[in-house]
């Protein structure tokens, strides 16, 4: 039943084609009655035109300048009738002062692109070298928002209960041996669900698919002459668009649902999507980078500038994006507001979050309102928000980010713990007992609680875990920096060899390591996050850094699977088993015992007594928990030894009517768990050098 | 674009000739409401369409909507492989009754 | 070096008899010849370790691994350990899963 709407009829005509004036909102374009609504607003700009093309088309076929009376405060805003919205690609041109001591950067003879573009255009195969002459070289289009969920929405897992797998969508299909339909796309991705629901992983955090340009920063290899990218894509073109070089359909301009069909599909397997979005820079780099969007549409708002109008560079990328300013901060709610409301993503990685808790001349603000916004918004609120708490520009704020009670952290202290542990540096075992609880010294202060911390060893920033106990040192020949870039305090230790050995008894022990590395992380308390392909020993060949690698060197090589399939039923099954005890998913630090042990006590080769000092490469933890629906206890006993010796640990005496079942060994090579957990009569276990082993109770 | 209909063991079946997108949707559509009848199953012959674009997607799966509304049967027959699976991965596959022609359709009476 | 092992099943516990070096080399065949045993359902075994002059960690490993996988109450008994062997056995914790003999006649 069609009402005849007052607004479905043009009042003027501008180039030929029927207007009228438009609506501010929502910001980009829209559908209406008959016609397309545009909205583009610019604080300094005197005037703006829309620029139309047909799809494809290197010239446009019309320019329809706002008229003043179609402007409401800084938004320029028109409803164009009788447009094609399928083939339509758009821009605008805005004039204004060109004065960057100013901070002003407008060039009306610049197409640029609308920063609300929902979906983009001009970029749909990864790597096809771009014509750098062309006048309008991201195009935004006019997508759907119509599609069909079938009342799939986010799944809401409690933050405790997730194990996150941290993936990159063209690294992790792009290799042949992925034997998939649509190598590096969405759709591969999809292919894999089986192969992530099998593994136990609940959540997976998909490195930047926000389009971004490839080719930024491109250069050759002086040696090899092969091309380097921004592989890692952690820089923006748009916001509101998913990358369509990642589509198998993008070459069709139909990624916006291929991205929502993923979702729907991960969340009908009940893994939820996280998205690592990255809000502190963009594509344009400083003043000599390309102008396709905020630089000619606002610089001075959106970019952090210096009195003199240069970038500030608090993400060592060039240009840094001002998120305190009012107009910014509504940028990124509208941003994420719409992919929670649209493509149903359950969280948010920010990468680099310090910069968002900066005022705009970089100063740390102590209440941020980005960062309070974003805690409190009500279409976010069950969302997960999850903090890289550091930036380049030197602030560290691991257990210090203005968090409002909502946001988790990537704990940085936690890997780096975990690795010297694991390699037996001394002077770890205070620390590591506060890792393994959820870091109650970083998080207890503030009355967080322990899901806080994301936990992990290895992410995309550093080795493998492969490589990090293969490797001392970083090799990054590969990215054509002299082996300069890449972070040097790995604390990774190779076993006995730099690199590839056919030495049995190396090989064995970096195994071990392997699986001693995971043992721990996934028996923490917090939130455990893993890097692909680390379940079936991933290597990047020593490169700690391969942000711009678009090789072998990146991709996961699925072939693996089938050498380290031991490793990979091993990390599946604790995986498994920490789906299956909530006495190590406890989300409170004070949380209280159980009438047979504390809610978390260590323990040492003796129980009850660990060895504090700085010698130590011991720790055992014994964490309990209530489960009165089920009228009983949960209770699991990890011990490790990181020395180069075995070493006997009494367990924990139980009362009577009690048993221990023992889970995991990874001493124990031909049988590092035993997947019907058999009974454990012994007063004390012997752990094998830089063994762990991993008990359960039970009642008889 | 073109479109003609006839009868095959009792399915009315419409022959698509041509691409389907924006531009086109509109005929298809309104050929589609007149020749829908309450009493036959439809079977949308899709042999000579190269392409479909997600307005042509989208009309279809409308047609679905409204064919189910009705209690008629829908079914697509000599879908291509690429547009087959541009729709796996555009999750509109599964919405749909799909035949590879019109022999395979089941007869209906 | 090289490393020959014997292995015997006896009335009431299983013996091994060693002569060489354990080391990275020979750890692996002394692994497999207790691997080959049916650890679970041995009481007592024994290992010979007159004839042994070196013990790495390796070697180690194996006896461990050999202790973990014998039932609760069952006794591993290293028969005519070195000073040197018996001393790494002491440090790294082993005699509380091992017992140290100087002849057969003690075991």
């Amino acid at each position: 039943m069609l009402v005849d709407r007052i607004d479905a009829l043009p009042t003027d005509e501008i180039a030929g084609f029927k207007v009228r004036p438009g609506k501010p909102l929502p910001f980009g374009v829209s559908h209406t009655p008959n016609g397309l609504n545009f909205s583009i607003y610019t604080s300094a700009g005197t005037a703006c035109t829309l620029v139309l093309f047909n799809r494809g088309e290197e010239q446009p076929f019309a320019e329809l300048p706002f008229p003043e009376n179609y402007r409401i405060g800084d938004v320029f805003c028109m409803v164009v009738f009788g447009l094609d919205y399928e083939d339509l690609e758009y821009g605008f041109r805005i004039d204004g002062p060109h004065d960057p001591g100013a901070g002003h950067r407008f060039d009306p003879s610049k197409v640029l692109m609308d920063p609300y573009a929902r979906l983009i255009a001009g970029r749909d195969v990864w790597g096809e070298t771009p014509n750098w002459d062309r006048l309008y070289p991201y195009r935004a289009r006019v997508s759907f928002d119509d599609f069909d969920w079938e009342g799939e929405r986010p799944l809401e897992i409690p933050s405790e209960d997730l194990v996150i797998y941290e993936t990159h969508v063209r690294a992790f299909t792009q290799s042949p041996t992925a034997g998939v339909k649509h190598p590096g796309t969405y759709a591969a991705l999809v292919e894999k669900i089986p192969y992530l629901k099998d593994l136990g992983v609940n959540a997976v955090e998909l490195m930047p698919i926000y389009e971004f340009d490839e080719f930024e920063n491109s250069r050759i290899h002086p040696d090899t002459g092969e091309r380097l990218y921004n592989f890692w894509g952690y820089s923006t073109v748009g916001f509101f668009a998913p990358k369509a070089a990642y589509a198998a359909t993008g070459r069709f301009g139909m990624q916006v649902d291929e991205f929502k069909q993923l979702v729907k599909t991960f969340h009908r397997a009940g893994i939820e999507v996280i998205l690592d979005v990255v809000f502190n820079h963009t594509a344009e780099g400083n003043e000599h980078g390309p102008t396709l969007s905020f630089k000619g549409l606002d610089n001075k708002t959106y970019y952090m500038l210096t009195p003199e109008g240069y970038y500030f560079n608090f993400s060592g990328t060039g240009n840094t994006l001002n998120c305190n300013n009012p107009i910014v901060r509504n940028l990124v709610l509208d941003c994420l507001r719409y992919w929670a409301a649209e493509y149903h993503i359950d969280g948010f990685r920010f990468d680099l979050a310090t910069i968002l808790g900066r005022d705009p001349w970089g100063a740390p603000l102590s209440n941020p309102p980005l960062l309070e916004s974003l805690a409190f918004d009500p279409i976010l609120s069950s969302c997960k928000l999850i903090a890289e708490a550091w930036d380049a520009g030197g602030l560290y704020q691991v257990g210090t980010f203005p968090a409002f009670g909502r946001w988790g952290e990537w704990n940085g202290k936690y890997r780096d713990c975990l690795r010297r542990y694991l390699k037996g540096d001394e002077a770890q075992v205070g620390q590591f007992a506060q890792r393994v609880q959820g870091s109650p010294d970083l998080y207890n202060p503030s009355g967080r609680s322990p899901a806080t911390s994301i936990n992990f060893i290895t992410c995309h920033d550093g080795f493998t875990l492969a490589d990090l106990v293969s490797f001392n040192h970083k090799h990054n020949d590969a990215n054509g920096e002299g082996n300069r870039d890449g972070g040097d305090d790995n604390h990774s230790w190779n076993c006995g060899a730099e690199g590839w050995t056919d030495d049995p008894g190396i090989k064995a022990l970096r195994q071990r390591q392997m699986m001693n590395a995971m043992a721990m992380l996934l028996t923490s308390r917090g939130t455990p996050m893993l890097l692909m392909g680390d379940e079936f020993g991933r290597s990047q060949h020593g490169n700690n850094n391969a942000y711009c690698i678009d090789s072998a060197i990146s991709w996961v090589d699925w072939s693996l699977l089938e050498g380290n399939a031991a490793l990979h039923s091993f990390v599946r099954a604790l995986i498994r088993f920490r789906h299956q005890h909530p006495a190590l998913r406890v989300n409170r630090f004070d949380a209280p015992g159980t009438a047979l042990f504390p809610s978390c006590s260590f323990h040492g080769t003796h129980p009850w007594s660990p060895d504090w000092s700085d010698q130590s490469r011991q720790l055992a933890w014994l964490m309990a928990t209530d489960l009165p629906d089920q009228g009983r206890i949960d209770a699991v006993y990890v011990a490790t030894n990181m020395a180069h010796f075995a070493s006997w640990f009494s367990l924990p005496q139980l009362p009577e009517g009690y048993r221990w079942h023992l889970c995991f060994n990874t001493g124990d090579a031909t049988q590092p768990f035993n997947p019907e957990e058999p009974p454990f009569d012994d007063s004390g276990i012997l752990l094998g050098d830089r063994s762990v082993v991993v008990l359960k109770v039970m009642s008889t | 674009m073109n479109l003609t209909t006839s009868t095959f063991n009792g399915w009315n079946a419409i022959h698509v000739e041509g691409q389907v997108d924006s531009k086109t949707v509109t005929t298809l559509r309104d050929y589609i409401d007149s020749e829908v009848n309450e009493a036959i199953p439809v079977a949308l012959d899709l042999t000579a369409v190269p392409f479909m674009s997600s307005a042509g997607l989208r009309t279809l799966l409308t047609l679905h909507r409204r064919t189910q509304e009705l209690q008629v049967d829908l079914a697509l027959v000599g879908l291509s492989d690429s547009i087959a699976e541009t729709m796996r991965v555009t999750g509109f596959y599964d919405f749909f009754v799909i035949y590879a022609d019109l022999q395979s359709l089941p007869p209906r009476g | 070096m090289n490393l020959t092992i014997e292995s015997i099943s006896q009335d009431s516990y299983h013996l091994i008899t060693l002569n060489g070096d354990v080391d990275t080399k020979t750890a692996p065949a002394l692994l497999e010849a207790l691997t080959a045993l049916e650890l679970s359902a041995i009481q007592e075994l024994r290992i010979e370790l007159a004839q042994v002059g070196f013990m790495s960690s390796a070697g180690l490993r194996a006896l461990v691994f050999a202790k973990q996988k014998m039932p609760h109450g069952s006794r591993l008994v290293l028969v005519g350990t070195s000073d040197e062997i018996a001393d790494v056995i002491t440090k790294t914790g082993l005699t509380q899963a091992v017992t140290l003999v100087a002849s057969h006649d003690e075991a």
